[in-house]
């Protein structure tokens, strides 16, 4: 990529730049403010990636540091943000780019960015705040309060010196650096783009000095008081925030932006500090290109009609994952046939007990609970509303009693009135069909033991009470349970008219209360989804209304014949991951067309942890030791596509606290392989040259995958093969002591958002069930004080939700520790669409709102 | 001739396999996702990451055409194709010659005992070759080998790994018994009827050495003519096993897995899949040609016809 | 007569009850292979797993099971998928028909216009370059492995070359319905057609050439030669005709062996819904059902190809029917 520099007169001064690709593409191209203030550009040198789609990047040193004018002898009322929005607007107007640019700027950069956007300058088409806060007293508070959270000795190391003044103090400086590490680069050492700006501004710390203070946490210049919460309203250009987990701009500092700027979206980077560009260059990269082309296309097809503009941001905002701000139902986007492609059909329709993403994706606008997940983007989609329940209600007799109360005019697909009895019979109906989660999830009803046991004869008697007259149904439990009103979210639990028979209903689909209903279903075809003809909205939050009048979903392509077709436009959107080497072309020639979604799953290798080897506690862990986390995750696709992972809680999901004891310096994050200290363990163990079966998925990543594991098991010392096996019973397979698993590659997504969803269903006693092909406890893993904390986690959460996850970050601590398995990575989703789909939104317990989107 | 002379080189240069990769300096059993290799004069990482547009996916490094050094370039292991190749032939001619001993024998000595005997004797094995004859080929072998590679199989005292080289030979040497053993019961029982043995059954000599004297003789020019044509068939056979990965299992290699491999990168790096398919054409055509040339000498009837490929 | 026809029918009964009796035995001892906890899916409590196991049947003794299975095939009809629960797998089977038929139907018309060419011609010529040339490319038909001719095909018309003049009229994957798009239908099948006919061009190729060689050696040829018929008449008319009879016997029987599912390859390669692919995924799935259905309907074709020509031949040569 060729690279101009030069240097534009401002005033007196000079100020230095620097062109990446070249300006007269014809793409729009986009300015980055670098943060300190005085930090230089260097550090922002990764957003150059930005220059492969052919957009020119400019870089540029601020007045008074970098290759810029340097004015030391200047005091504190000549350092204003006015000063750099002029500098800012005579570089634009030098390199002659006012018919259209787009702003990027991060830290300080950012603040002066949305300075800069609020002037509503000529010619700026979008705005990215990077990991910058949009009041300095937030950004003081959050600092304090994150401070409380530092170990003692860093926190009282930073008192001290800061008290006295002695900002030199070695101790000071080893509290900061352990700060830097966590909160503002996690990549140590820092690369030597972001070594060489600290270096240049420890030279010449005027404006630093002068604006903000010694250091990041400690404000003491003239930005103290800065605050634009009050003028963000004016911005009036689609706006991206990103920021990461473990900011030091913290997402309470970043919200006011996300608040106060109309249609704002926000992303946040969950492996990332300070420097998403830095910590998670790709996807970072895949993040602000996608956005701006986005923006870059919105403007080109329709430049004059404001309306389109504000959808086609949306849209936009959209992309990756982003909440859109807007929901309004857009009537003119409505009708069209959306046609669907999957590899194969995903069993029985009947919604009790199918128990596949794929066939539950499409549940949601077809069938309802008497609580539903929202329909909402993101994580918010975890929240539970009320559905055909009036509201949800607060649980009586020490959390164990339920009243629900039933909304009139309901009406099913096939024109029968909801009633409660056909909540009753639905109850009765999990139990009578043996839905595959009765015993796991429903088993707290009272009566539900009875139903198990002789499940023709289910009445649920005292467990699901109705009340005609009233239009109530009221459910005992037997037990209080935190997690019941997810349990009753679930298609499980869906609502279906009493006359269903009671049994699995197989390929002739169910009536719904949704929004559509399947008119016809094929498992060697297709399925067919029109509009419910006896529907209303009842409430847009659960039961919304969608935009294709039909859903076309057929099945039988190959993966690679599915992803021909949504490139063709044949088809919408594909089911199937799109396969590994058609990526490269899915993220380049068509990457408008892809959204990506971090998961709350995982992917593992569970260990048996009663038959040698893994019977030992230190090969299990030399296990750990050994995986190169980063092959696994370039093997499942490329760092864009999972994150490396050391424990059970997936990020993101309640609970999680960041912890990898497996890795060359152990701490929060997994930064690479210790094969000496692995070797080591293998041989303390005694179970050196052992032999060892991994059995994978008889699928391209999984075979992949374990054939790799292979190899370094071979490495550090065992005598490994690997067998892949039908993708259809390897997952039972594994799960049967019968066949002496030693060591698998599985996955597990959530159920529901709850910690004990991932550590007491995989790693509790009551799911091990010897010589059973259910036995999800696949590591046979039981250990007394564990199940004890579990438990207590359990009971807590009814009352105390936030402290029970507290202690399930304590009980993930202590399952990693023992190791009955070996995390590998976080899966992120690939959503492959067609080019005419619009208003993608992934919901995060559901995936993509498959109606939500239109076609025309 | 030659066409056996292209075969004999095909097996050479297969056998040749431990000092190719030794020579070559890698390991073809091993992921080496992090090796780099120095390619005019550069240095270049075997498996890449793009970094433009979104930088999904992780593709190996294509064809060098540089012996010794990647020369047909990587799998998604990282792992050098022309070795694996190599050691891919290794196994592919291993399992296609002893499944075809396997075959030849069970079904010489089912076809002897059927056409010689007669009767209940042959009776029972004809029932039981229609029943192998009438399955499908793919079916049985699939079915066979998906059972069977789940589990190993346990004969008696004898116990062959799931994971063994063992159980593609026991499968294609099954599958292909009723096509030699049909011919073979043929043959013998018109040779039964034919007037030397008859004269021989008159003079009183023991079943036994009229099988061995008189009859076995007479059909061992088939069995050698069939030799050539099932290596072929076998061949074909194998990599058709493999491909629907239920042959040689990872890290092992045989042409049919690698061309499965290959089939996952088709669309990147082609050369993966390609390379082992025209391995299998040069090798099962130069089987062919000289079964035609072996059968023209000792058969000139014709009375063997391959049947399916 | 009748007694030896009713026997290769009393056979080709016995072959096919075999053949289920196999199926059956090789899959019910494989572990993982057990349905109920596939069929009551992941984390289902042992009440739940007892309670599919009872409503299936699968307590009941092994041929009990059997029984019931061949039942419901045979009988009743109604024998349903254990891995798409409720999914009919008899008419399943039957809907996969006109898709492997018109495969093979169309393939079957290429491999028999085209091995007639090649083998006359070669016949015609034989002994020249013309006809080993003809041979070897025969040959080389027979020597590629039709999955692998698949994908090489796919990456040519699919991907590399799809862009170009020459290709982008190839159609995506899949199978089109010929009544609702009979361009498509057409389309979509021309590049498995010409895969899955290769190998038999050249194998029928082949045995044509050899089997009218040695016709042209037969008495009756030298009577028409000395009569003063010109060469391509004797060719044509005698020597092909009598040339035919094992021609069209192999044809039967590849036939019956390729709609009854033998296409297999050719199916899963270009994702056509055919038997072969149905087999294919449920013997990936397990499926017990299905395997088990399209199993008898594929050696049902085979077996009944065998036994017509078997029959043919007893009606055409006495020597047979007596022996």
């Amino acid at each position: 990529m060729n690279q101009t520099e030069g240097r534009a007169r401002f005033g007196a001064y000079e100020t230095w730049y620097r062109i990446t690709g070249d300006l007269n593409t014809g793409k729009t191209p986009i300015f980055l403010l670098h943060g300190g203030p005085g930090a230089a550009h260097n550090y922002l040198d990764s957003y150059k990636l930005l220059a492969n789609d052919g957009r020119p990047v400019i870089h540029y040193d601020q007045i008074g540091c970098g290759n810029s004018t340097h004015l030391p002898e200047k005091g504190g009322d000549y350092w204003t943000p006015q000063l750099f929005v002029d500098e800012l607007e005579n570089l634009i107007d030098h390199l002659g780019q006012r018919a259209g640019f787009h702003v990027l700027g991060q830290s300080w950069g950012g603040m002066l960015g949305a300075e800069y956007g609020l002037r509503r300058p000529k010619g700026l088409k979008s705005l990215v705040i990077a990991n910058s806060p949009a009041s300095m007293a937030l950004w003081t508070s959050e600092a304090m309060r994150q401070r409380s959270l530092m170990p003692q000795d860093i926190q009282d190391a930073l008192n001290t010196c800061e008290a006295s003044g002695d900002y030199d103090n070695p101790s000071y400086k080893a509290a900061t650096d352990w700060v830097y590490a966590r909160h503002v680069c996690r990549v140590v050492p820092n690369p030597p783009e972001v070594v060489a700006s600290f270096t240049q501004l420890a030279a010449d710390p005027t404006v630093y000095h002068t604006m903000n203070g010694p250091n990041e946490f400690f404000v003491v210049g003239t930005l103290k008081n800065w605050d634009i919460t009050p003028e963000l309203h004016k911005i009036n250009v689609p706006t991206l925030l990103i920021s990461g987990r473990h900011d030091e701009a913290t997402p309470a500092t970043v919200q006011p932006y996300k608040d106060l700027i109309k249609g704002a979206s926000w992303m946040i980077f969950e492996d990332s500090s300070h420097m998403p560009h830095v910590e998670e260059t790709a996807f970072c990269m895949g993040v602000v290109g996608g956005f701006l082309n986005a923006q870059d296309r919105t403007q080109h097809i329709n430049p004059e009609k404001h309306m389109k503009k504000l959808l086609f941001a949306t849209a936009a905002a959209a992309l990756l994952g982003i909440t859109p701000a807007l929901a309004e139902y857009k009537s003119e986007h409505r009708g069209g046939t959306m046609r669907l492609v999957a590899r194969s059909a995903g069993g029985t329709v009947d919604p009790h007990i199918n128990y596949t993403l794929q066939y539950w994706q499409l549940y949601q606008s077809l069938y309802d609970g008497l609580v539903a997940f929202k329909k909402a983007a993101g994580a918010e989609g975890f929240n539970k509303v009320p559905d055909l329940a009036e509201a949800i209600p607060v649980p009586t007799n020490d959390g164990k009693t339920y009243v629900f109360k039933l909304r009139p005019g309901i009406k099913f697909s096939n024109g029968q009135d909801l009633t409660v009895k056909d909540v009753v019979a639905s109850f009765q109906r999990i139990f009578k069909v043996s839905s595959p989660t009765a015993g796991g999830f429903y088993s707290v009803i009272v009566g539900a033991d009875k139903c198990l046991a002789e499940p023709a004869t289910c009445t649920l008697a005292g467990g699901v009470v109705a009340d005609e007259g009233l239009g109530t149904i009221t459910i005992n439990l037997t037990r209080p349970d935190a997690e019941f009103f997810d349990k009753l979210a679930l298609p499980h639990a869906a609502i279906l008219p009493a006359d269903t028979p009671a049994q699995d209903v197989g390929s002739s689909p169910i009536p719904g209360t949704g929004a559509y209903f399947i008119s016809a279903y094929d498992p060697n075809k297709g399925m067919t989804i029109e509009r419910n003809p006896n529907f209303k909205v009842w409430s847009e939050e659960a039961q919304p209304d969608g935009y294709p009048d039909v859903v076309q979903y057929d099945f039988g392509l190959t993966d690679e014949a599915e992803v021909t077709a949504v490139m063709n436009g044949e088809a919408d959107w594909m089911f199937d991951q799109p396969p590994t080497d058609r990526l490269g072309e899915i993220g380049t020639t068509y990457k408008d067309q892809v959204y990506l979604n971090t998961l709350t799953a995982w992917w593992y290798a569970p260990m048996n942890t009663n038959i040698a080897p893994f019977n030992n506690e230190k090969a299990r862990q030399a296990v750990n030791f050994a995986l190169d986390r980063n092959a696994l995750v370039n093997l499942f696709g490329g760092p864009v596509l999972a994150s490396p992972i050391c424990q059970v809680l997936p990020p993101g999901f309640p609970g999680h606290v960041p912890y990898c004891p497996y890795t060359k310096d152990p701490g929060e994050k997994w930064s690479a392989p210790d094969l000496d200290k692995a070797r080591a363990l293998v041989e303390e163990s005694g179970t050196k040259g052992q032999k060892v079966t991994i059995i994978a998925e008889d699928n391209a990543v999984s075979k992949a995958i374990g054939t790799y594991m292979q190899s370094v098991l071979t490495d550090i010392g065992y005598d490994a093969d690997v067998k892949p096996i039908s993708s259809n019973i390897q997952f039972t397979y594994i799960q049967n002591t019968n066949n002496n698993v030693q060591i698998s590659i599985t996955q597990w997504y959530q159920d529901y958002p709850a910690a004990s969803d991932f550590l007491n269903i995989l790693f509790g006693c009551a799911s091990f069930s010897p010589g059973s092909d259910s036995s999800i406890n696949i590591a046979g893993f039981c250990d007394k004080d564990i199940q004890a904390k579990m438990d207590a986690a359990l009971l807590q959460g009814v009352t105390d939700p936030e402290g029970a996850n507290k202690v399930w970050a304590e009980v993930d601590r202590a399952v990693t520790d023992k190791a009955p398995m070996a995390a590998l990575f976080t899966p992120r989703h690939i959503d492959f669409v067609s080019k005419r789909l619009g208003n993608f939104q992934f919901n995060n317990q559901f995936y993509w709102m498959v109606t939500q989107s239109w076609v025309q | 001739m030659v066409a056996f002379a292209v075969f004999a080189l095909v097996v050479v240069f297969c056998l040749l396999a431990p000092f190719y990769a030794a020579w070559a300096g890698v390991n073809p059993f091993k992921s080496t996702l992090d090796a780099v290799i120095t390619l005019n004069g550069q240095s270049q990482p075997v498996m890449e990451l793009p970094t433009t547009g979104l930088a999904l996916g992780y593709t190996p490094i294509g064809p060098t055409w540089q012996l010794g050094n990647y020369f047909l370039g990587a799998d998604n292991q990282g792992r050098d194709v022309m070795a694996r190749l190599l050691y891919g032939g290794r196994n592919s001619f291993a399992i296609a010659g002893a499944a075809t001993a396997f075959t030849l024998l069970f079904a010489t000595v089912l076809g002897l005992a059927a056409g010689f005997f007669g009767g209940l004797t042959d009776t029972v094995i004809s029932r039981i070759l229609d029943v192998l004859w009438a399955f499908p080929v793919y079916l049985l072998a699939i079915s066979l080998s998906i059972v069977l590679i789940t589990q190993g199989i346990s004969i008696g005292p004898w116990v062959i790994d799931s994971g063994s080289l063992l159980l593609p030979i026991f499968i294609i040497g099954v599958i292909y018994i009723p096509y030699v053993a049909r011919p073979i019961r043929g043959q013998v029982m018109s040779l039964r009827q034919s007037d030397f043995v008859l004269a021989a059954i008159g003079l009183g000599a023991p079943s036994s050495r009229i099988l061995f004297k008189d009859i076995l003789p007479n059909v061992a020019t088939t069995l050698i003519v069939f030799i050539p044509i099932m290596m072929a068939l076998n061949m074909l056979t194998e990599s058709a096993l493999s491909f629907l990965s239920i042959g040689v299992q990872p890290p092992d290699a045989s042409w049919g897995t690698i061309i499965q491999d290959g089939q996952g990168l088709l669309y990147t790096r082609p050369a993966v899949a390609l390379a082992p398919g025209i391995m299998i054409v040069i090798s099962v055509l130069s089987l062919n040609v000289f079964g035609d040339g072996l059968r023209d000498a000792l058969d000139p009837r014709s009375k063997i016809k391959l049947r399916r490929g | 007569m009748v007694f030896a026809i009713g026997q290769r029918i009393g056979q080709m009964l016995f072959v096919m009850t075999g053949i289920s009796l196999l199926v059956f035995l090789i899959f019910f001892g494989t572990p993982g292979v057990d349905p109920a906890a596939r069929i009551a899916v992941r984390n289902a409590s042992p009440e739940v797993l007892q309670a599919v196991r009872v409503s299936f049947g699968f307590d009941q003794p092994f041929y009990v099971q059997y029984l019931t299975m061949m039942k419901k095939i045979f009988v009743t009809g109604d024998l349903t998928s254990f891995v798409n629960r409720g999914w009919k797998v008899v008419p399943a089977v039957l809907d996969t028909i006109p898709v492997t038929l018109s495969l093979v139907l169309g393939a079957a018309v290429l491999w028999v216009v085209f091995s007639l060419i090649i083998g006359i011609t070669a016949a015609a010529f034989r002994d020249t370059s013309i006809d080993k040339l003809l041979m070897i490319l025969g040959l080389i038909g027979i020597s590629m492995p039709v999955y692998w001719l698949g994908e090489v095909m796919n990456l040519i018309t699919q991907s590399r070359f799809h862009d170009s003049w020459l290709f982008s009229w190839v159609p995506p994957l899949g199978y089109k319905n010929l009544l609702d798009d009979p361009k498509g239908w057409f389309l979509t099948l021309i590049i498995p057609w010409l895969t899955l006919s290769i190998l038999y061009i050249g194998l029928y190729g082949r045995i044509l050439r050899a089997s009218i060689t040695e016709a042209l050696q037969e008495d009756y040829i030298r009577t028409a030669r000395a009569k003063g018929l010109s060469e391509t008449r004797i060719l044509l008319r005698h020597a092909l005709r009598t040339s035919l009879i094992s021609f069209v016997t192999l044809f039967g029987l590849d036939f019956g062996a390729l709609v009854g599912g033998s296409a297999l390859l050719t199916e899963v390669v270009f994702g056509l819904q055919g038997v072969g692919k149905l087999t294919y995924d449920a013997l990936q799935n397990l499926d017990l059902p299905v395997i088990m259905t399209t199993v008898l309907y594929a050696s049902f074709f085979v077996v009944l190809a065998n036994t017509l020509v078997d029959v043919i031949y007893i009606l055409l040569d006495p020597r047979v029917r007596t022996s």
